[in-house]
C-alpha cells in the first residue's frame, strides 16, 4: 500500500503520542524512585535520633535501677513515676508513644513504664503487653535495636525498638512508636504530583489506544477500498488513490486485456468468466516481481507497473514471462480446459509522456496493435 | 481453623483500615469462646463497639443484658455479680477493678488491639480454652 501525505503526518502524530506516553510513564517511574529514596533517607534520620534518644533514656534507666530494672521497680513506685516522667519527655508529635516493657518468666511481655500523655493509651506497671510483630523477640535474641514501619496503623509510621542492656543481657526493652505526621508532611506534597502524573499517563494510554484503533480501522477500510473483490488485485479507486500522480521514472506501464473474454461469459456464463479473471490475476502475479504493481483497470483489463526498469530487455523479460504462464495451461472450468491467451500493449517510456494517464493511452494503443495484429502477442512502443 | 484464624486477624489488623470489621471479629470469637451458638448476642455500652453489628450479621445486638451472650462494656460496675454474665470489659483499668466479675477485657491501646481472658472466671465456669487463647489468659 502506497502511504499519503496524511499518513505520514498520521505516523509523526503517532510519534509524538507515544514519546510523550513514554515520557510521563519515565517521570512516574523517576518521581517514584526519588518518593521511595526520600522515604528511605528519611526513616535512616528518625532511626538515628530515636537511637540516640534511647540511648540516653538507657544510661538513665540504668542510673535508676542500679541492680536490676525489673526489680528495682516492682519494689518502688516512686521510680516507677520517675521513669514514666522521663519516658513522657519524648512524647510529642514526632514520638505519639515511648514505653518500656520486660519479658517476664512466662515469656510475657509486660509493662515497666509508659510515657503516654492519655491515660487510655497508657499502659499500667505489669500489664500485659500483647506484641504483633515478631521484631519483639528478635530484640531479646539478637539484643541489637531494630524497627519495624507501616503507613495505616492507626497514625504510626515506626516502632523503633531498643533493648536495655546490663553486662550484655536484656533487662527491658525501650519501644518508641513515631508518627506518620512527618512522613505525611513530605510525601502529601509529591503524592499529588505522582498522582497527577499517573492520571495523566493512564489519559495517554487510553488517548492512545483509542487513537490507534481508529488507525488500524481507518487503514483496514482503506485497503478493503483498494481492492477488486473478486481478483484481490488493486482497482480502479487504488489507481486514483495512489498511482495517478506516480513519478514514471525506470518504469514501463503495460496494458493487459484478456482475448474473446465476452466469448467465454457468453459461452461459459459469468460465474465461468469470473473463475477466468481470478486464474489470470493470480498468474499476473506470479508473473511479474514483488515490486511491480498489477491493477484491474476494467472489466478484463489490467493494468501493469513495472518498476526499477533501467533497460527494454527486462520489460521484454516481464511481457514474455506473462505470456508464457497464460498459455502454459489451460485454466478449467466445470469440466472444461479453456485456452487463455493475453495481448500486452507496452509503454516502455512512460516517463516522456505529460501524465500517468497519457502514459496509459499509448500502451492502450499499442494494446489495440496487439489485438489487431492476431492477439497473444505484446506490442512495444518505439 | 478458627485458631489460625485469630492469629491471622490479630496479624493483620496492623494493615487494615477497616477496624470496625476487626472489632466486629475479635467480639465473635470471643463470643465463641463463652458459647457454641453461631449467633452471638451481645448486649453493648460502649459506643466504640456501636458499628460491630454492621460489619458482621452473626452479631446480634439485644436490649437486655440477661439475654447476652456477652456484654461489652467500660463501666462493669454497672452490672450485677452473676455468674451467668459474661462481661467483656472494654477498658483495662475497669476490667483490673472487676476482676471478680469479668470474664475478659478487649480493649483498643496503641494501636493495638489487646485482649485478656479472666483465668479466675474461665476456671471458676469450668470453661477450657483451647491452646491457641492460652497466651490471653491473665
Amino acid at each position: 500500500m502506497k502511504y499519503k501525505l496524511k499518513d505520514y503526518f498520521l505516523f509523526f502524530y503517532f510519534f509524538i503520542l507515544i514519546s510523550i506516553f513514554i515520557t510521563f510513564i519515565v517521570l512516574y517511574i523517576v518521581s517514584r524512585e526519588s518518593e521511595e529514596k526520600q522515604a528511605s533517607s528519611m526513616l535512616k534520620i528518625e532511626i538515628t535520633h530515636a537511637k540516640t534518644f534511647a540511648k540516653n533514656i538507657e544510661t538513665n534507666i540504668l542510673h535508676l535501677c542500679p541492680s536490676d530494672i525489673v526489680k528495682d521497680m516492682k519494689q518502688d513506685p516512686k521510680k516507677r513515676e520517675i521513669l514514666n516522667t522521663t519516658l513522657s519527655l519524648l512524647v510529642g508529635n514526632e514520638y505519639r508513644y515511648v514505653y518500656l516493657v520486660y519479658k517476664d518468666k512466662d515469656d510475657t511481655f509486660r509493662y515497666l513504664g509508659d510515657g503516654s500523655h492519655e491515660l487510655s493509651q497508657r499502659g499500667d506497671f505489669d500489664q500485659k503487653f500483647m506484641p504483633l510483630l515478631s521484631i519483639w523477640k528478635k530484640v531479646i535474641l539478637t539484643k541489637q535495636d531494630t524497627f519495624s514501619t507501616q503507613k495505616d496503623i492507626s497514625g504510626l509510621w515506626i516502632t523503633y525498638l531498643y533493648p536495655i542492656k546490663r553486662k550484655d543481657k536484656v533487662e527491658a526493652i525501650l519501644a518508641i512508636d513515631i508518627a506518620t505526621e512527618e512522613y505525611n508532611s513530605i510525601f502529601n506534597v509529591v503524592n499529588p504530583t505522582n498522582k497527577l502524573i499517573l492520571v495523566i499517563s493512564i489519559f495517554l494510554f487510553i488517548v492512545l489506544v483509542f487513537n490507534f484503533i481508529q488507525a488500524l480501522l481507518y487503514f483496514k477500510q482503506r485497503k478493503k477500498t483498494n481492492i477488486d473483490p473478486l481478483t484481490h488485485l488493486y482497482n480502479r479507486n487504488y489507481f486514483n488513490d495512489a498511482i495517478v500522480d506516480m513519478d514514471l521514472k525506470n518504469c514501463a506501464v503495460i496494458m493487459a486485456d484478456i482475448d474473446y473474454f465476452k466469448r467465454v461469459n457468453d459461452t461459459y456464463g459469468h460465474d465461468a468468466g469470473d473463475i477466468v479473471l481470478q486464474s489470470v490475476s493470480k498468474r499476473l502475479l506470479s508473473a511479474t516481481r514483488i515490486f511491480d504493481v498489477v491493477i484491474r483497470y476494467g472489466g478484463e483489463e489490467f493494468l501493469i507497473i513495472l518498476q526499477n526498469i533501467y533497460d527494454l530487455e527486462t520489460t521484454k523479460e516481464v511481457c514474455e514471462r506473462i505470456l508464457e504462464v497464460m498459455s502454459s495451461q489451460p485454466i478449467r472450468i466445470v469440466n472444461e480446459n479453456i485456452d487463455i491467451t493475453l495481448s500486452l500493449g507496452v509503454n516502455t517510456h512512460p516517463y516522456n509522456a505529460i501524465s500517468m494517464n497519457e502514459a496509459i493511452i499509448k500502451a492502450d494503443t499499442m494494446l489495440y496493435k496487439a489485438k489487431e495484429k492476431g492477439r497473444n502477442r505484446v506490442e512495444f512502443t518505439l | 481453623m478458627k485458631n489460625v484464624f485469630l492469629i491471622l486477624l490479630l496479624s493483620i489488623s496492623l494493615y487494615a483500615n477497616n477496624l470496625d470489621v476487626i472489632k466486629a471479629k475479635i467480639v465473635l470469637e470471643l463470643g465463641h469462646i463463652i458459647t457454641h451458638n453461631k449467633i452471638i448476642k451481645v448486649y453493648n455500652t460502649d459506643p466504640y463497639f456501636d458499628n460491630i453489628f454492621k460489619e458482621n450479621p452473626q452479631l446480634q445486638k439485644v436490649m437486655d443484658y440477661k439475654k447476652a451472650d456477652l456484654i461489652l462494656t467500660s463501666e462493669s460496675s454497672d452490672f450485677p455479680k452473676n455468674s451467668a454474665l459474661n462481661i467483656i470489659s472494654t477498658n483495662y483499668r475497669d476490667y483490673t477493678k472487676n476482676k471478680q466479675k469479668d470474664f475478659g477485657a478487649f480493649f483498643w491501646q496503641k494501636g493495638r488491639p489487646n485482649i485478656l481472658l479472666n483465668r479466675h472466671i474461665l476456671e471458676s465456669r469450668n470453661i477450657k480454652v483451647q491452646t491457641i487463647y492460652r497466651k490471653y489468659l491473665d
